[in-house]
């Protein structure tokens, strides 16, 4: 049994809750940070990643213990993780000093491409071995335990799968890893016919779990989606309570709000789940069975790999969730896009995509939507990714579809100049080089509409002008030492 | 195009990328500067611009102050005896504001959508601050014909 120490009731860091998590710290004694969130990719083989350590230092400081959830180099899949990670993650670690980290029991890559979105592993028993080599290289290079969390699944139970519970407990068996025990995943698991949670619950060693999710969701074309999205429904809520009772070694319960979202709860919804939480924690271990020994699970017993193995599964899940068009001779391929879960994985991906897009070239797409109409906005989406897979990161993401609309050469005016702006931006955002932007015209009017979402109301002025980007601000800070957090925190 | 009275000389306008990258910073240094030179509603640019021999600085409030030294002259403008500067930069009293706005776009910009098994809102969000249907049935699409 690995010793851990407490951690207590946290929530997922955005920027956006901090004026909450210093206003209420009691609510907050652990902030769980997924440090890919606060990377950016550069493409480059010397430096793959940029990191503001700035962002780091700061959230360092902040008043509460921190639990680091990985969500980049997910463990359930036969694409090891990402060895490119390995150095930043070892300093996040290093600089948060969590008793322990957190990775997805999922796939978000095949050997040929992204998918861009957790996609559920093999359950079988090739798939078990595979998933624990893939811990093991993570457990091999962190220096501080891992867990895996337990997926959601929109896919139909197929009969040559492990069940949900007994593949989580035999990869936890077979690697040695902890369990994050995602209970929002599982209760959308119950509530779309996959497994029920007690079902699952009966399945893995619950001494294993050392940490529970929790959150809301909603649904979607039939669906309840892991959605992140506010309150935790009240049923969930009720099953916790049975459920946190009866783990013993529990250190953790993290509560898991999207960004996206908060302007449509309010902080209010937030606070109160929180206090609902620490109630539940209360609860931990308060209902402890007596020991029961369990049996290790057999993986000779499941003779399943007959038919698709591990990277079969991932390469055609893949294909058909990021839309692309498959091998008409694939069995797994015919018998997958018939599961009615395949339309709406695309569409949660898309969602993804398209807000990763929006968020890096805001006035490159206020342009073409407002010139366009946004229905052909939509129909240049649905071209960029049929013709391009998906990037885990916003900024591949986003040079990827410049790359798309340059080579497309629109005829909306300004559109070009305004694309190299963006473009421009972002690139002096990767790697600090000054850049300047030429135009014949005077930009300010176009750029000022299109900051306020509209179209500009007159024809542009011939004129040269010019827009030096030059390197962030906040990174200049952080050489510099200028910046000064003291004072702005409570317990500084 | 307007055929108005072309400028003579380059206008240089330097921000840093974290301004740019962010919509509503970048909004308001523009207002900022326009406001500045008196150019508050049209910023048509030239008239305005011409009246002025120096640099400006805006800090991480966005307020705009006179300035005589350049900040990067790394890329030299066009030379000009009539060349302007405006500068959009931070140089001192920075405080925690721009450090928590810098980090709202940092993570869109990582867009590693952290446990990426839900909906995510922000495309939704980003469509429904734009007026589509109101500029379309002005009519102001028409000049905006593309051909795609």
């Amino acid at each position: 049994m690995i010793n851990i120490p407490d951690a207590g009731v946290g929530i997922t860091y955005s920027a956006d809750l901090e004026e909450l998590i210093l206003a209420h710290p009691h609510l907050f004694p652990v902030l769980e940070i997924e440090p890919q969130t606060l990377w950016m990719e550069t493409r480059k083989a010397k430096e793959a990643f940029r990191v503001f350590d700035v962002v780091f230092e700061k959230i360092a400081g902040l008043p509460a213990k921190k639990l680091v959830h990985s969500v980049g180099a997910p463990v359930g899949g036969t694409v090891l993780p990402d060895k490119k990670q390995f150095k930043l993650l070892r300093k996040t670690i290093d600089l948060l000093k969590p008793p322990y980290i957190s990775e997805h029991l999922s796939f978000n890559a095949t050997h040929g491409f992204n998918t861009g979105f957790f996609l559920p592993p093999r359950q079988t028993a090739l798939g078990v071995i595979k998933a624990a080599e893939s811990i093991k290289s993570l457990q091999d290079v962190i220096g501080v335990p891992l867990a895996v969390e337990t997926g959601v699944n929109y896919f139909k139970l197929r009969p040559d799968e492990m069940p949900d519970g007994e593949f989580v407990a035999a990869v936890a068996e077979l690697s040695g890893c902890g369990i994050l025990l995602d209970l929002h995943n599982l209760f959308a698991n119950q509530v779309n016919g996959r497994q029920t949670i007690s079902q699952f619950l009966e399945q893995i060693p619950l001494e294993d779990v050392w940490e529970v999710h929790l959150a809301g969701g909603f649904e979607m074309d039939g669906y309840y989606l892991d959605s992140h999205s506010g309150e935790m429904p009240d049923e969930l809520f009720q099953i916790s309570k049975n459920v946190i009772a009866r783990l013993p070694n529990l250190k953790a319960i993290i509560f898991e709000i999207f960004p996206s979202f908060l302007p449509l709860i309010g902080m209010e919804v937030v606070k109160n789940e929180m206090e609902k939480i620490h109630e539940l924690w209360k609860q931990r271990g308060t209902a402890i069975k007596p020991e029961q020994k369990r049996e290790r699970i057999n993986l000779s017993s499941y003779n399943l790999d007959k038919q698709f193995e591990p990277d079969d599964w991932e390469y055609t899940i893949g294909k058909l969730a990021v839309g692309h068009s498959l091998n008409s001779e694939s069995q797994l391929g015919f018998e997958m896009q018939n599961d009615p879960a395949i339309p709406v994985v695309q569409k949660l991906i898309h969602e993804f995509r398209a807000s990763m897009l929006v968020a890096v070239l805001p006035l490159t797409s206020r342009l073409i939507i407002l010139s366009l109409q946004l229905d052909a906005f939509m129909a240049i989406l649905e071209d960029f990714w049929n013709k391009y897979t998906p990037k885990l990161y916003a900024a591949s993401e986003a040079e990827n579809f410049i790359e798309y609309l340059e080579a497309m050469d629109l005829k909306i005016p300004s559109l070009q100049k305004i694309l190299e702006f963006e473009k421009s931006v972002l690139q002096t955002l990767l790697d600090d080089e000054i850049r300047v932007v030429k135009f014949d015209f005077n930009p300010f009017p176009i750029l000022e509409s299109l900051g306020d979402g509209k179209l500009p109301e007159t024809d542009a002025t011939f004129g040269d002008y010019e827009i030096e980007i030059t390197p962030a601000i906040y990174e200049q800070l952080s050489k510099k030492g200028q910046y000064d957090f003291k004072g702005s925190f409570p317990f500084h | 195009m307007a055929n108005s009275p072309t400028i003579q000389g380059t206008i240089r306008v330097s921000i840093p990328a974290s301004v740019a990258s962010d919509i509503k910073t970048l909004k308001r240094s523009l207002k900022s500067i326009a406001e500045k030179l008196g150019c508050g509603k049209c910023f048509s640019g030239a008239d305005c611009f011409f009246q002025l021999q120096n640099r400006y600085l805006i800090d991480e409030k966005v307020l705009i102050s006179a300035h005589t030294t350049a900040l990067s002259d790394t890329i030299p403008a066009k030379t000009s005896a009539k060349n302007v500067y405006v500068n959009l930069s931070s140089k001192a009293s920075y405080n925690i504001v721009t450090v928590l706005a810098s980090i709202d776009k940092i993570a869109e910009l990582s867009g590693h959508l952290a446990c990426a098994t839900g909906c995510n809102l922000f495309f939704r969000n980003f469509v429904n601050e734009l007026n589509v249907f109101d500029v379309n049935d002005r009519g102001v699409v028409s000049q905006f014909k593309a051909s795609v």
